[in-house]
């Protein structure tokens, strides 16, 4: 047991440590290929199992039939800076407020309060899709950066707010900016905004 | 802040006289100028999100009531026949169920593959440093991105996914044509992303647990096994709901995934409610259906996650006792 234990430590931290770096391996190599290396069946390494070319990469890049991926990389920028900025101010403000003070409004908690700005995490963003969606082609910011940094720190205030009150909370709300970095970028109403264009 | 120094104090409790020790002169003047001062840290976040939150929410349940569109846009007022379709489309309750399954299915293998991981490089490990922090790497990506490069490991003949199947000796998968295996996919795509957020959260835990309980089992010769049901998994029940209930409330959330990587095929087998309100929404544009689908599946995921997070406290709490 004693001796076997190390090897079955180390076996599954390599294995899925494999798991996580696999995909982005993938992506890696398949960079490297032309339309010939993909369509020719899984092939991984380069020179010996395809013919590695740049071409992807140049027209990344401004080469010929190139696209822009200036634009959109500004748009990110920001939409998550605009974004974090808002709701970690406001996300910490509330936070600060609701562990250092007890608030009382009839029947309203400090419990009720939490749980409100928790509940805005349960509300998927579909739902609210639709009224962004109208009220952001009524103000004819549709399809633009506004529109989107004016959308998501109603998540975020929500997950900051979260987070600060984790038992242990340091690290998670670290992760959590971090996150809050990538996640409007992803997130699904993005798409539905410059379809609805 | 000078308040930040001051130990959490009743001070601000409202009708109980505020104590005179341990406060500086000119500080925090009296009951009702500490009621004022408070306001001020939660009304910002509290009034923007009534604003961008409560408003359109209001809005929804209005639409709701509507026959809004994309022949007849606009607010007119047809009753609940919205809500009597909504009861008879048996597509929206498959969807709720595909959900339940994937959503408690993903969690509850990323928690207990998060706990292991996250004691695994609790301790003793050559470059714990290293793997603590590859190990959160997938969930800093963005999701669209990663699920674009992971249907191209599920292609059935051009992706590694069968290759590694091969491997191992098993039969290849239709992985993203057979209604069986996508719902696979799409769980494999959310574990590999999300995992990394259980093993943050759990690891931290983990870090923050007091050193005493540990010795005081190592002296009354308890062994690892022992220790890890005795005193690890009792001191983690709190921050294991907090973990497992967050986890629960993003992973009802899923709907890039599935856009990307099956868009809900095929046929529904992949489909989930807020992917299915999308299409009912913003691609038919029936506007006032969907906004009921939506009011529906919020009151449903509220009760169902209260519910939840009571017999989590209930069945993990009283197994401590």
């Amino acid at each position: 047991m004693s001796r076997l234990y190390p090897v079955l430590k180390y076996g599954a931290i390599l294995g899925w440590s494999a798991f996580v770096v696999a995909p982005f391996l993938w992506a890696l190599t398949t960079s490297f290929k032309t339309i010939n290396g993909v369509t020719s069946g899984p092939r991984y390494l380069p020179w010996l199992q395809y013919e590695p070319s740049l071409q992807g990469w140049t027209s990344l890049f401004g080469g010929t039939g190139g696209i822009d991926i200036v634009q959109p990389y500004m748009d990110s920028i920001v939409v998550t800076l605009g974004a974090s900025a808002i709701s970690i101010v406001l996300g910490t403000l509330a936070a600060y407020g609701l562990s250092r003070f007890k608030y009382q409004l009839g029947f309203v908690k400090n419990s009720d309060i939490v749980f409100f700005f928790v509940s805005q995490r349960i509300m998927p963003p579909v739902v609210l899709a639709i009224p962004f969606f109208l009220m952001l082609q009524f103000l004819g910011l549709l399809d633009s950066a506004l529109g989107c940094g004016g959308t998501s720190p109603s998540e975020l205030v929500g997950s900051r707010t979260i987070s600060t009150r984790q038992p242990g909370g340091v690290a998670p709300s670290v992760a959590e900016v971090a996150q809050g970095l990538l996640v409007p970028v992803a997130d699904p109403r993005v798409a539905v905004q410059t379809e609805g264009e | 802040m000078a308040l930040g120094v001051e130990p959490p104090a009743p001070s601000s409790e409202p009708g109980v006289p505020l104590s005179r020790t341990g406060r500086r002169p000119g500080q925090l003047e009296g009951p009702g100028t500490a009621r004022r001062y408070k306001l001020y840290f939660l009304l910002p976040g509290l009034i923007v999100l009534l604003l961008i939150i409560l408003f359109p929410l209001l809005f929804t349940i209005r639409v709701s009531f509507s026959s809004w569109n994309v022949s007849q846009p606009g607010l007119d007022w047809i009753g609940g026949s919205n809500y009597e379709r909504l009861f008879a489309d048996a597509r929206y309750w498959a969807s709720l169920g595909r959900l339940a399954l994937i959503a408690i299915g993903t969690v509850a293998i990323e928690y207990v593959l998060g706990f292991a991981l996250a004691l695994l490089v609790w301790r003793e490990v050559k470059g714990r440093r290293f793997f603590r922090v590859l190990f959160l790497v997938p969930m800093m990506t963005t999701p669209v991105i990663m699920t674009v490069i992971w249907r191209t490991i599920f292609h059935e003949s051009l992706g590694p996914a069968n290759d590694v199947m091969a491997l191992f000796g098993l039969p290849a998968q239709q992985w993203l044509t057979s209604s069986g295996a996508a719902v696979v996919s799409v769980m494999i795509v959310e574990i590999w992303q999300w995992t990394p957020f259980m093993v943050l959260l759990l690891l931290a835990g983990l870090l923050s647990l007091p050193r005493e309980p540990f010795l005081a089992a190592a002296i009354d010769g308890a062994g690892p096994i022992r220790t890890f049901f005795r005193v690890t998994f009792p001191l983690m029940v709190p921050i294991s709901i907090g973990a497992i209930i967050i986890r629960l409330i993003e992973a009802s959330k899923i709907m890039d995934t599935v856009y990307v990587l099956t868009s809900g095929g095929p046929g529904t087998a992949t489909e989930t409610s807020s992917y299915y309100i999308y299409i009912r929404g913003l691609r038919d544009f029936q506007i006032g259906y969907a906004a009921s689908m939506s009011f529906a599946y919020l009151v449903i995921m509220i009760v169902s996650l209260t519910f939840i997070a009571r017999g989590l406290n209930r069945a993990l709490a009283g197994r401590r006792a």
